[in-house]
């Protein structure tokens, strides 16, 4: 570690001692980085000194949230090629991409609390339609039997 | 939140704490944490009059001798001001993650 002290400058007297461990050029060296992260000077050098913790959590967490977006960002490139490939099927006529997905990836709770009531909804709505055919069905193939329906 | 020490004196109310800025000013000054052991008569007042930069930078040095006087229980806060001396330094090198930001660090005995 680099000193002030006469004696390192002029080579040293062979004194055995070692440099003192300097706090200030430990903090020199690491205020840049803190900076990058966001925090400001005079944070770092007159704020509560244990807000550096704080912001590396936050620099952890801001990784994180990055990470996923990357993650999440490759997934719909790939779901996309892979909705949009059969078009590039070679010998396939009138070949139809598949619709690219109606929303994003659900990833907070209200989000997935949304998706789910959507998902129900259009379950509840299909078994309705599902049903309605049925009848519509059932009611030709008894009024095929010479049978009649109420209300004709 | 940083560790402080809080207390009145002759009506006025004081807090005592380190910042990065207030080392590194009393390193300047020739302050070294290391010698508090071999030399305590002189560097234990400098400890406790660094304490006063933060928040009191321009209280006279013959008022911060006289709290210093007038403290109890000496060890006691001796010891907490050298746990707050190191708490700027500490709070940069929290585990556990490998993050950019540790402070490398090695012993030299």
């Amino acid at each position: 570690m680099v000193t002030d002290s006469p004696s390192d400058e002029a080579g040293g007297g062979g004194s055995g001692r070692t440099s003192p461990l300097r706090y200030g050029e430990l903090f020199d060296e690491v205020c840049p980085w803190y900076m990058s992260i966001g925090m400001s000077y005079s944070d770092f050098w007159d704020g509560d000194c244990e807000m550096a913790k704080f912001y590396r959590e936050k620099y952890e967490i801001e990784r994180e949230r990055k990470n996923t977006e990357l993650w999440m960002e490759g997934a719909y490139i790939y779901e996309a090629l892979l909705d949009a490939s059969p078009m590039f099927r070679d010998f396939t006529k009138r070949a139809k991409p598949l619709p690219y997905r109606d929303s994003p990836v659900a990833i907070t709770k209200r989000a997935i609390k949304r998706k789910d009531e959507l998902n129900k909804q259009r379950m509840l709505e299909q078994g309705r339609e599902a049903m309605r055919a049925m009848m519509i069905e059932f009611n030709k193939k008894f009024e095929k039997k010479g049978g009649k329906i109420d209300g004709d | 939140m940083a560790k402080v020490i809080r207390f009145s004196f002759e009506g006025k109310e004081y807090v005592l704490e380190f910042t990065r800025k207030t080392v590194k000013e009393m390193e300047h000054e020739g302050f070294i944490a290391r010698n508090v052991d071999d030399m305590p008569m002189t560097m234990l007042p400098a400890l406790f009059a660094g304490a006063f930069k933060a928040h009191h930078r321009w209280v006279k040095q013959d008022v911060i001798d006289r709290i210093f006087a007038a403290m109890p229980n000496k060890d006691s806060l001796i010891e907490k001001l050298g746990e707050m001396y190191n708490d700027p330094i500490v709070s940069l090198m929290d585990e556990p993650e490998d993050s950019e930001g540790n402070v490398d660090w090695a012993a030299s005995w």
